[in-house]
């Protein structure tokens, strides 16, 4: 048995849970759009914040967020010290202009993203994300391809696990602070990982043809859409920030939203 | 229902057939067994008889095949799906859901059926499968153990009720008592179900096969009537790869010319018994027989994150020279208890000595020095291109021991190396011609050798743990694998078998602990706990009595194996 594999979804019943699988899956393109519309960086601190919002309504583990928002950190430092200190040197101090907003702009996107996305689907699981995918209309090979692809990772990490087993045993350690020997050491992990997938995957095709699957044919869809006037409203929600952001774009507004 | 006209194929990129001319027929609602050593082509059958073979794996084909009236080369994979279910033998292949109870409804749903009927089919089917305990919508699929996963396969197929019904050596990973119900399923599917039963336990195959086929090298070396052909040990052993029923194989060894297959041809044809009263062997002082305690599993208990304690509170001490069987249900914590004897889990609470030293803080790889062990799949261990290089990799890792940042001492050299890889070799009975062979690509059971030949590279002079070792084995192999076990009680060194194959446990295990739930529930003489007295018990935690000892007690006898069986009884001729 092993309870080893992380898995994206976190089973809970909170209000973010509780929404249609289509809405998030609209939330999370109409994120993606207001991304790119959004004009300053101000805009994109409010989106941080929103997912941060997002994160606490679906109750996301704070360990998690924190821990993938650390790997983001020198992407961040990247793209706001550096400018910030080479303007600091040249003695051209404009705070929050040129390069230096862009990198806020770019590093806070980043974080929003994260939390967004994060919140949206850790809230789903690999059946509802697949499901919310076809009640879009999105063809069904790209739906399958989709949801297969996450269990394949699952059972693929569950595999490599054993494997990291195995080959401790055999005197490979992966616990190494020589950054070469780790490197040459994952490499030994890849013909023992190579051939488990390449072994299994004739036969787990083969079972999934039998099981009736298909890249074409949609399959009986196991849970009723369960669309209702909360997820109208936060839709409607996410069209308006949609709204706005493009209004900001366009100069109806403030580009700043201040 | 069935029919093969000198079919005949061969995979891509190989010149050997895999199949060839192959001619065979099987009427509706029959069950034919299909036995045969590893690499003998029995799993290539499977696939092409289920339509996979050539569609996805490529190659050529010749001759003729007819399936429920189709050529499954000429018709898609859904028209064939609607009549033809494999169970393969590699479970964690066939997991297609993140949910059990989604992975048994999904076949269902893919064809039309509705979702509340789906649901209460897929429960029905789970329950049969004695897996209604584990919280089906819930519980992940990855989460399950090996057995667990191969029930679970098994259910998803069975729940659409196909036409034709082929396992192909799918009991395997299953506990005794989930083949018994796997057995109990087929024999009540016949009449109805045409079935396919590839299996190499030919005492499975009693009483449900009606035909036999017999393959040997891709070819058909026997077909007929799976009574006849079960009778006759010297084809089963000589292209069969099979271990003849027990039944006959005592009477063989007792010199008996009758070829008994059941209990009760057995107790006819051996007639009158004496048990040879001063042959009895004495009851070994335990203290005398057995060396000092070398492994201590003190109060064991390994909780998962959620707090489920995989292995409760257990206690187990192994002497030197002691074969120890750890034995359970699927899903007892046999493989918990394992990893944590080799360090990869660390008990949350009691510990784990090796002679008087506490094993806490010693790194798998350091414990791995004094415990060597052979996993349950050896794909998961093998790494190097040849099989020298794959046997000897343990030691070139260790070859130099760190004395500073830039500064090494060398343990041994090559000449160390070699020496102990042939002798690991000629422990376990791998012939030296495998040496340069990859061993990715051996046949199952010699790769299941050579993991056991890089466990006991090292030297371990403590201990081994041998996970599954019987499974996707061959007789001969087995035999092999039951000969290394013996040969390690003589070099002294305490081995722990973790095993489903009662037969087997009963044939080499001094001691044995059954694990229920994580918890000990039997410990003792493998005598005490496979006595007549615990075997209601037995099969209450999915364990079943050897069948040797069913045997012999069917005739009056105490006995747990075939051979001490033998020892055991005189057979006295009735003379009419």
């Amino acid at each position: 048995m092993s309870l080893r594999v992380p898995v994206l979804y976190t089973e809970k019943d909170t209000f973010m849970h509780r929404r249609d699988p289509r809405v998030k899956w609209l939330l999370f393109f109409l994120f993606v759009v207001v991304m790119y519309t959004a004009p300053s960086w101000p805009w994109m601190v409010a989106l941080t914040f929103l997912g941060l919002f997002m994160a606490f309504v679906g109750r996301v583990s704070w360990k998690w967020l924190l821990v993938l928002w650390l790997l983001q950190l020198p992407n961040f430092a990247a793209l706001v010290i550096i400018p910030a200190s080479r303007a600091f040197l040249a003695g051209d101090v404009q705070p929050f202009d040129g390069n230096l907003a862009f990198g806020l702009k770019l590093g806070f996107a980043w974080s929003a993203a994260l939390f967004v996305s994060i919140s949206l689907f850790s809230t789903m699981d690999v059946d509802e994300m697949t499901d919310g995918l076809r009640g879009l209309k999105v063809p069904e090979v790209i739906c399958f391809t989709f949801g297969y692809a996450f269990l394949l990772m699952y059972t693929s990490l569950s595999d490599v696990f054993r494997i990291v087993d195995a080959m401790t045993v055999k005197g490979v350690k992966l616990k190494t602070k020589n950054p070469f020997r780790l490197v040459s050491n994952l490499a030994r992990l890849m013909v023992p990982v190579i051939f488990t997938i390449v072994r299994r995957a004739s036969t787990m095709m083969a079972v999934l043809e039998m099981r009736g699957f298909s890249f074409t044919e949609k399959p009986n869809r196991p849970w009723p859409y369960r669309f209702g006037v909360v997820d109208a409203a936060v839709l409607s929600c996410g069209i308006l920030v949609f709204g706005l952001a493009l209004a900001a774009r366009v100069g109806v507004i403030s580009p700043f939203f201040g | 229902m069935l029919k093969a006209q000198d079919f005949t194929f061969n995979y891509p990129g190989f010149k050997r057939k895999a199949l060839k001319g192959v001619s065979f027929e099987v009427g509706r609602g029959e069950v034919l067994g299909v036995v045969g050593p590893v690499g003998a082509g029995k799993t290539t059958l499977s696939m092409a008889l289920a339509g996979f073979v050539p569609r996805t794996t490529g190659g050529e084909s010749s001759g003729g095949l007819e399936v429920a009236g189709m050529d499954p080369r000429e018709v898609s994979g859904k028209k064939m799906s609607r009549h033809v279910g494999l169970v393969f033998e590699n479970f964690a292949a066939q997991i297609t859901q993140v949910r059990v109870l989604d992975e048994v409804m999904s076949p269902l749903l893919n064809r039309g059926v509705d979702v509340s009927e789906a649901e209460e089919r897929a429960y029905g089917m789970l329950k049969k499968m004695g897996l209604e305990a584990l919280n089906p919508k819930a519980k992940r699929t990855w989460e399950l153990s090996g057995g667990q996963q191969q029930r679970v396969a098994m259910a998803a197929t069975l729940v659409v009720e196909p036409e034709i019904l082929i396992l192909d050596s799918a009991t395997g990973m299953l506990d005794p008592e989930g083949a018994e119900d796997v057995r109990r399923l087929v024999a009540g599917l016949a009449g109805e179900t045409t079935l396919v039963v590839v299996e190499n336990d030919a005492d499975f195959l009693l009483g449900i096969a009606e035909r036999m086929l017999v393959l040997h090298e891709g070819e058909v070396a026997a077909d007929g009537p799976a009574d006849e052909i079960l009778r006759d040990a010297e084809l089963l052993a000589r292209c069969g790869g099979v271990e003849p029923p027990v039944a006959l194989r005592v009477a063989r060894a007792l010199g008996l010319e009758e070829s008994p297959l059941t209990e009760e041809e057995f107790e006819k044809v051996v007639g009158q018994v004496e048990v040879r009263a001063e042959e009895k062997p004495p009851e070994p002082d335990e203290a005398e027989t057995f060396g000092e305690p070398l492994i201590r599993i003190e109060d064991a208990t390994y909780r998962y994150p959620d707090g489920t304690a995989a292995v409760d509170h257990v206690n187990i001490e192994v002497r030197a020279g002691e074969i120890h069987a750890v034995v359970g249900g699927n899903g007892a914590g046999k493989t918990t208890l394992a990893k944590m004897v080799i360090g990869l889990n660390k008990p949350t609470e009691g510990r784990i000595l090796l002679g008087d030293a506490n094993t806490h803080e010693w790194t798998a790889a350091d414990l791995a020095w004094k415990v060597g062990t052979a996993f349950q799949n050896p794909d998961e261990q093998i790494s190097e291109r040849t099989v020298r290089e794959e046997i000897s990799f343990p030691l070139h890792r260790r070859r130099y021991e760190s004395t500073g940042w830039f500064s090494k001492k060398e343990r041994y050299g090559e000449d160390y190396i070699a020496e102990r890889v042939e002798e690991a070799c000629e422990l376990v009975g791998l012939d030296e011609k495998y040496f340069k062979s990859d061993p990715s690509l051996l046949p199952g059971g010699l790769r299941r050798l050579v993991t056991m030949a890089e466990a006991l590279a090292l030297d371990p002079s403590v201990v081994l743990v041998l996970d599954e070792p019987r499974v996707g084995l061959d007789a001969e192999s087995r035999r092999k694998v039951i000969r290394t076990i013996a040969r390690l009680r003589e070099l002294g060194l305490a081995v722990i078998i973790i095993e489903h194959d009662m037969d087997l446990v009963c044939e080499v295990a001094d001691t044995a602990t059954v694990l229920n739930g994580g918890k000990v529930t039997l410990q003792g003489p493998i005598h005490e706990v496979f006595a007549e007295k615990n075997w209601g018990l037995l099969t209450e935690m999915y364990l079943q009595p050897p069948r040797a000892a069913r045997l012999a007690r069917s005739i009056g006898v105490d006995a747990l194996s075939a051979a001490e069986l033998q020892t055991k009884i005189t057979a006295v001729r009735e003379v009419s």
